[in-house]
């Protein structure tokens, strides 16, 4: 929650001030609009986010379609990690 | 997180129960359910659920990120899915409950979440006060949702600081988190050192116990003393933006 706040609170109206020291980047939809990476850009940064070594280290699905696919295959319920590769 | 808890042998050994699914949000073009973070209820990084086949949320995890922690959601989630087959099966309580949970988790809207409440029928007087509890952190998280310009941000603040100096505090984090930001969002661009000293005690109400936040406190305190001084810091004053500015 803390990171959150903080990212929420850099990213409002306070930007620039003091409040915004040491705060995270901020949320995906408050992005700073000179953050445009090309479509290039944001496809290598998705293979480099697939190649990192967590992934590798359990039976990680990526696929949403097969992961639902899975849990009705297996009736095991899906743990969900939600994470983005668009910013490091 | 990925090279912590997700790393270690025995989180491997916990998620044998489980299917493990990672999503990544890409932003790349077309990408097939990119904004899938949203449906299931999330509002930033990371975000943890546990969800049934059919990719409905069950539970969403908070807390420590350790295999332990994570089987607890885990158990309120297996509760859940019972629960959704008993309100299926026509049960008017576990109807209620699947409701609110559902509205916990950030997966119903406010008209949904009235719409099936309606089906109900009539609440007792403690359902009625969790419902609406329920219904204003959603109403906010969906405000917030729907900030795309400075302007309804603004609007929005303003909403938020009328229901802080009303005493409506929403109780779920999310909801919390969105609605202090609009607080002091909307208190600092208006200058207003009273609305904002306001949510400094809101959050710290809230976080004050919390060592992590001692340094947020600080800057928030500092700023406020500068909202009370006149609303500059001093690296704003006229004279200094003068001379960046080269005149």
């Amino acid at each position: 929650m803390k990171r959150y706040l903080l990212a929420a609170l850099a990213a409002a109206a306070l930007g620039g001030s003091s409040l915004a020291q040491d705060a995270p980047a901020p949320l995906p939809k408050k992005a700073p609009a000179n953050a445009a990476p090309t479509t290039d850009d944001l496809k290598k940064k998705y293979e480099d986010k697939l190649a990192q070594p967590f992934l590798k280290l359990a039976p990680w699905i990526t696929d949403y379609d097969k992961a639902r696919e899975e849990s009705k295959k297996s009736g095991k319920p899906i743990f969900g990690y939600f994470s983005r590769s668009y910013a490091y | 997180m990925e090279n912590g808890a997700f790393s270690k042998e025995d989180f491997a050994k916990w998620g044998k129960d489980y299917v493990l699914f990672c999503h990544i949000t890409t932003h790349i073009p077309d990408m097939k359910y990119d904004n899938l973070l949203t449906k299931v209820g999330g509002q930033g990084f990371p975000h943890m659920v546990f969800m049934d086949q059919d990719g409905e949320v069950l539970a969403t995890h908070e807390g420590a990120r350790e295999p332990a922690a994570f089987e607890k959601s885990g158990a309120a989630a297996r509760e859940s899915a019972k629960l959704k087959q008993k309100a299926a099966g026509g049960d008017v309580a576990a109807k209620f409950e699947w409701t609110c949970r559902q509205m916990e988790a950030g997966t119903l809207a406010v008209d949904a979440g009235k719409s099936k409440i309606k089906e109900i029928g009539k609440l007792t007087a403690d359902q009625q006060k969790r419902f609406d509890s329920l219904l204003f952190d959603a109403g906010i998280n969906e405000m917030f949702a729907g900030i795309n310009s400075q302007e309804k941000f603004t609007e929005v603040g303003k909403k938020c600081l009328d229901y802080l100096k009303e005493k409506k505090i929403p109780k779920s984090d999310n909801a919390f988190d969105n609605f202090i930001n609009g607080c002091f969002g909307y208190a600092d661009s208006k200058k207003d050192a009273d609305g904002f000293g306001m949510s400094i005690k809101a959050l710290r109400d809230r976080k004050g116990d919390e060592a992590d936040y001692k340094p947020i406190f600080e800057n928030l305190e500092k700023h406020l003393a500068e909202l009370k001084g006149g609303g500059e810091k001093k690296d704003d004053a006229p004279e200094k933006k003068d001379k960046k500015d080269g005149k």
